[in-house]
């Protein structure tokens, strides 16, 4: 069903990364006034912790003084400055932890959370066929993985960069302020190096977009594995699947091993240009000390700051590097929300009639190539019962995806009491049919809540009411906590047939117009069956539905029986009219009694 | 912690390099403020510009070493972390794997792959500071404090008391946290099977308009997670802000009383509060890191803890299968069985016998032990009571895989894995050829198919077989099934999604094909059932009747109805 590009294919090409950043910058806005506040409270907090080392060196100074002239220290200045320095510490850490606090929290709440919110909401608008074509896992992996990989590193950036820069302007205002020859000493190797980061963070750009990539076939592969649990055992797959996932993970390892290695280079390389600087400050500042052109407290004063302008240069650095691996991150997420999205309903028209569904012309391929329905015609008048017959994967069940616009048709129209379906809202056409599937879907929740699914208003009444028309009540009652017993995550605690009688029950509750019952009791022992024919024909009574089933005593009292295969429908009429006619449908009626030969 | 050490262990090497380059990192970042306070003292003091080049020299040297000792600790690092997440993630999904099918519900699928994916990546993430704050922080802390002792006794104690302080505050502190992540990870799973949920029900969920209830529930599982998180963070990102308050304090303290002391003392001078003061920073510095490690302690343990809890997971001893070849005669004998905590037996008293190369078919009604029959021939799960057999062979003497290597068995769920047609039919056999694969597809009445399929085998199948129809699945997983080599071959309801016409084909040649193998057929259908040589009737997990068709016919009231449930319209008419 190549039918809509799934996520995979969509990540190959791969938007520039300054696009992306504007986009990171774009969806920060929300958050624009927590980023603005942090950045006074930034820049305060840097201002009190870059007033201490002057406090500091005035201190230093009066014990050189004493070091050396032997000038007595003033026990009661020195106790004063004593209490300045702690207040402007004290101050200092306290803006920061407001800071930290304010930063995790609007981080969290509005960002990450925001994000998944948004991709948790986009799957409402995301197309059936989008979901059948991308593993689970895949879509997973972005939701989890990848935004809160992104957050972190957002959260990183913005405190670093932020954090960072102020401190390094203030600082070297500072400096400057004390002595501009040492002062440019160190500030001179600052451009170099954060073009040498800048430079190692581009190239490690590619492998941490390998790494993303892998790490979603990674999830994939995992959720699948654990899904078909039963299917691995009973197969003895273990050893095969073991072999794929030392594949996977001989590739994630080499991707994931490149990208940190590219990126930790970057802290060295700023340290080391760092010390540099700091040598430089050591030899110019003791020459200068030494011709007597700064004070030793000066000098001490630079070296101490050199040692500060270490902790943002570095930080700023990380914070580069960590840019890469967000930016790969916020690409699958992107990519994620710019799927295209399901078409938005042109009308607000909904069907008012009895329920006459019209197909005429209808074409449709799941694969451009190979197109599946060929100019389907047909006509159901309101209150008939249509069976669906033929061989499987002729197009029964393809029908059914049309029909409830899981899929949209090609060309032709599909018309509901008249309206079109295409420019119909697809929740309110949806809402015009009940629906039972073969494949049984129950979600972990308790046995009541299942049924009820659909139907918000029920009374606990009319779901045990709902549950005896399906035949399931009497099992109901006999699980280790009746209504209440939960489903577990993989259904296993429940046979397919009473699965069937559940899906069932819930569609008996939700009390639409039409039915639609695809293989419904496939997995039903056929003595149920019929007890459930009889609760089914007495709703479908009036109602229009449509029925595929193998079982031919479930569609001899049909009103239409529609003879499907490869796409087109090859003979119509009732069981008896069929049944004379003596074509494929008789081929196939007589066919379940070949097996009795 | 025990699991964590066994990942590591095997990189000892790698571990006592990194230890080594990262204590030469820190040594010399230690010695930089000892070399620059003899820079202070005794060259810009004595005017000695000879020194103060030949020091700064010096401090090149070291800055040259670390950045060295950088270079090799990233690549080193970098390699041995990946290593240890790698195979930590293939030990817990092969560990998966191995699980009991009780051990996998109790987890449940959604946490286990949290468990596999997220609990382990956090791991990576955090693994390859171990040997750095292993090494780096005793020796930045140690040496600092000692060096510091240089001069005087009080203020490298002050230093000392504060960061003691420090430290046991963060440790307090993290205590607390440890409910948050616990919690926080809880919901990641919840948030992870909501969202499953929703995707693998999307047509469910869409017939009945319910997008936006499920879209409230991830809502909320999202939130809630949001808020331990953010609690857990919270308090984590306030220690070291709160760490580097106690240690400038602590500089102040150590000038003031350093000042105080320099009057009266005659061993301290005033180079050493100068040093002592630079140490201050270094030990900071180990302090911060310490206490930034500390506050992750509790995530990692939350994690290795659900990491643990698969590990630790007892399993049969004897996983691999032995090659055995057994025949083809099953036996079950007064069986009793029921799941985990069900009140009522899922099976009671059940015995069968099958000889090697019969054709028996068990039939029965929606929830009569059928499926569960299949569960315990496949010894998913242990019995309470009764003997099972297989080829003359008691289960108990058996291990699971042997077992499972001896039958070939069509499960209910036509699983299909995202690949191709031919991956997913070898599943049955690796060594097939393509011809092989062929030859069971079309039995399985798939070959025309394939051959309508531009790719052939080649054919992508997409998640869970999303791109065939349900009767194509069921095929598929009947070709699987057939291609593998064994004796005995199950089909549980296996044919419910073809059409009689396909079904009778598909039976004709599987008898051809499987002569002489044992076939044991569980099915609805009273049509699929009468072909068998011998068919046993199930009803509310008893067997209520064995024989022939003709015999069941009079002798059992279940097969009777059963039979005229299907009969008796069609063949009247």
């Amino acid at each position: 069903m190549s039918k809509s590009t799934s996520v995979k294919e969509t990540t190959q090409n791969k938007p520039s990364a300054w696009k992306t950043v504007k986009r990171l910058v774009r969806d920060l806005k929300p958050i624009a006034w927590a980023i603005a506040i942090s950045g006074v409270v930034c820049i305060c907090s840097v201002a009190l912790i870059s007033i201490a080392p002057e406090i500091v060196s005035i201190m230093t100074d009066m014990i050189y003084d004493f070091g050396d002239k032997g000038t007595p220290i003033d026990i009661k200045r020195m106790g004063d400055l004593a209490v300045y320095l702690a207040l402007a510490y004290v101050g200092g850490s306290m803006l920061e932890m407001a800071m930290a606090v304010l930063m995790t929290n609007i981080a969290s709440r509005f960002y990450t959370k925001g994000l998944r919110i948004r991709i948790s909401d986009k799957i409402r608008r995301l197309p059936v066929s989008f979901v059948d074509n991308t593993p689970n896992g895949e879509l997973l992996s972005r939701m989890m993985n990848d935004v809160s990989n992104m957050s972190n590193t957002v959260y990183v950036i913005i405190e670093t960069l932020m954090n960072g820069i102020v401190k390094i302007i203030v600082i070297a205002v500072l400096m400057y302020m004390t002595n501009w020859i040492l002062a440019t000493a160190v500030i001179v190797l600052v451009p170099l190096s954060i073009a040498l980061s800048a430079f190692i963070s581009s190239k490690s750009e590619k492998s941490w977009h390998d790494f993303r990539k892998v790490n979603g076939q990674m999830y994939a592969f995992i959720e699948e594995d654990y899904s078909g649990f039963d299917t691995v055992k009973a197969f003895n797959l273990e050893e095969r699947q073991r072999a794929i996932c030392n594949d996977i993970s001989a590739t994630y390892r080499a991707k994931v091993k490149r990208a940190y290695y590219l990126s930790g280079l970057v802290q060295p390389i700023i340290a080391f240009t760092n010390n540099i600087a700091y040598v430089a400050v050591c030899i110019a500042g003791g020459i200068l000390a030494v011709n007597g052109v700064v004070s030793v407290g000066d000098v001490i004063k630079i070296i101490l700051f050199a040692k500060m302008f270490a902790g943002p240069l570095e930080s700023i650095a990380n914070g580069m590097g960590s840019i890469q691996h967000t930016l790969a991150c916020a690409n699958r997420v992107y990519n994620l929300l710019d799927t295209e999205e399901m078409s938005v309903a042109v009308s607000q028209d909904e069907p008012q009639g009895q329920g006459e569904v019209e197909f005429s012309h209808v074409y449709f391929a799941y694969d451009k190539d190979k197109p599946l329905i060929k100019d389907l015609n047909l006509k159901v008048k309101a209150g008939q019962k249509v069976a669906l017959v033929g061989p499987t994967g002729g197009g029964k069940t393809t029908i059914v995806n049309l029909l409830m616009r899981f899929y949209d048709i090609d060309s032709g129209t599909i018309t509901i009491d008249g309206v079109d379906t295409a420019s119909m809202d697809r929740a309110k056409l949806r809402g015009q049919f009940g629906m039972v599937l073969q494949d049984t879907w129950l979600f972990n929740g308790t046995v009541y809540d299942n049924i009820a699914y659909g139907s918000d208003n029920a009374t606990y009444d009319e779901v045990v009411e709902a549950a005896k028309h399906a035949r399931a009540d009497h099992f109901i009652r006999t699980l280790p906590n009746g209504y209440d017993t939960v489903i577990n995550e993989e259904s296993t605690n429940i046979s397919s047939g009473q699965k069937q009688l559940l899906t069932i029950a819930r569609s008996y509750l939700a009390n639409r117009k039409m039915l639609i019952l695809d293989e419904a009791t496939s997995n039903v022992d056929t003595r149920s069956e019929i007890l459930i024919q009889k609760a089914m024909d007495e709703l479908l009574r009036g109602r229009t539905s449509f029925v595929i089933a193998h079982r031919l005593s479930t569609i001899v009292n049909a009103d239409v029986i529609l003879v499907i295969n490869n796409g087109e429908v090859v003979e119509q009429g009732t069981h008896l009219q069929l049944m004379a006619k003596n074509g494929f449908y008789t081929k196939i009626y007589n066919s379940q009694y070949e097996l009795l030969k | 912690m025990k699991h964590l050490l066994k990942f590591i262990k095997p990189y000892t090497k790698e571990i006592l390099l990194l230890m080594l380059l990262f204590a030469i990192r820190s040594l010399s970042t230690l010695f930089m403020p000892y070399v620059m306070s003899d820079i202070v003292e005794k060259g810009i003091r004595n005017s000695d510009l000879i020194y103060v080049i030949k020091q700064g020299a010096v401090i090149f040297a070291l800055a040259i070493a670390a950045f060295a000792c950088a270079l090799v600790t990233n690549r080193v690092s970098s390699n041995f972390s990946s290593k240890i997440a790698v195979n930590m993630r293939k030990d817990v999904f092969n560990k998966v794997n191995r699980l009991t099918f009780e051990q996998f519900s109790e987890i449940g699928t959604g946490s286990l792959l949290t468990r596999t994916t997220d609990d382990i990546g956090w791991m990576e993430e955090t693994v390859s500071q171990v040997p750095y704050v292993l090494i780096s922080c005793p020796i930045l802390f140690i040496g600092g404090i000692v060096l510091s002792f240089r001069g005087d006794w009080v203020l490298p104690l002050i230093l000392l008391g504060v960061s003691v302080l420090v430290l046991v505050m963060t440790t307090l502190i993290c205590g607390t946290l440890e409910k948050y992540w616990q919690r926080g990870d809880e919901y990641t799973d919840v948030q992870n099977r909501v969202i499953r949920e929703r995707l693998s029900g999307i047509r469910v969920v869409r017939a009945f308009d319910k997008e936006d209830h499920e879209h409230e529930r991830a809502k909320k599982a999202t939130s809630e997670m949001c808020n331990s998180f953010v609690r857990a963070n919270t308090i984590s990102g306030i220690i070291s802000p709160l760490a580097s308050l106690f240690l400038n304090v602590a500089t102040v303290a150590i000038i003031y009383v350093g000042a105080i002391r320099l009057q009266s003392s005659e061993t301290l001078k005033a180079g050493d509060i100068l040093a002592t003061i630079q140490y201050v920073a270094l030990i900071a510095n180990a302090v911060m890191i310490l206490s930034w490690t500390i506050s992750f302690i509790p995530h990692i343990k939350v994690s290795l803890r659900r990491i643990s809890a698969i590990l630790d997971a007892p399993t049969q001893i004897d996983e691999q299968s032995d090659g055995e070849v057994l025949q083809g005669n099953i036996s079950f004998e007064n069986v009793d069985f029921a799941y985990g905590n069900a009140l009522a037996n899922a099976l009671e008293n059940v015995s069968f016998d099958v000889s090697d190369g019969e054709i028996v078919g068990i039939i029965g009604g929606t929830g009569s032990g059928k499926s569960t029959l299949v569960k315990l021939l496949l010894d998913f799960y242990p019995i309470n009571v009764g003997k099972r057999c297989l080829g003359g062979r008691d289960y108990a003497e058996l291990s699971s895989a042997t077992v499972r290597d001896n039958l070939a068995v069509a499960l209910q769920k036509s699983m299909i894995f995202e690949g191709t047609i031919r991956d997913n039919v070898k599943m049955g056999n690796r060594d097939a050829t393509d011809e092989q694969v062929m030859e069971a597809l079309k039995i399985a009445q798939m070959d025309e198919f394939v051959q309508s399929r531009e790719e052939g085998l080649d054919y992508k199948l997409t998640q869970a077989g999303n791109n065939i129809s349900g009767g194509q699945k069921q095929r598929i997983n009947i070709a699987r099934t057939i291609l593998k080599p064994a004796q005995v071959y199950i089909f549980d309801d296996s044919f419910s999604a073809l059409d009689y016409l396909t079904e009778a084909n598909l039976r004709k040649q599987l008898n051809v094909f499987l002569q002489g193998k044992t076939q044991i057929i569980i099915t609805q259908r009273a049509a699929t059932a009468m072909r068998c040589d011998k068919v046993y009737v199930m009803d509310c997990g008893k067997v209520v009747g064995v024989g022939t068709h003709k015999q069941l016919l009079e002798t059992c009231q279940t097969y009777k109805e059963i039979y005229d449930s299907q009969m008796g319209g069609g063949l009247s008419e």
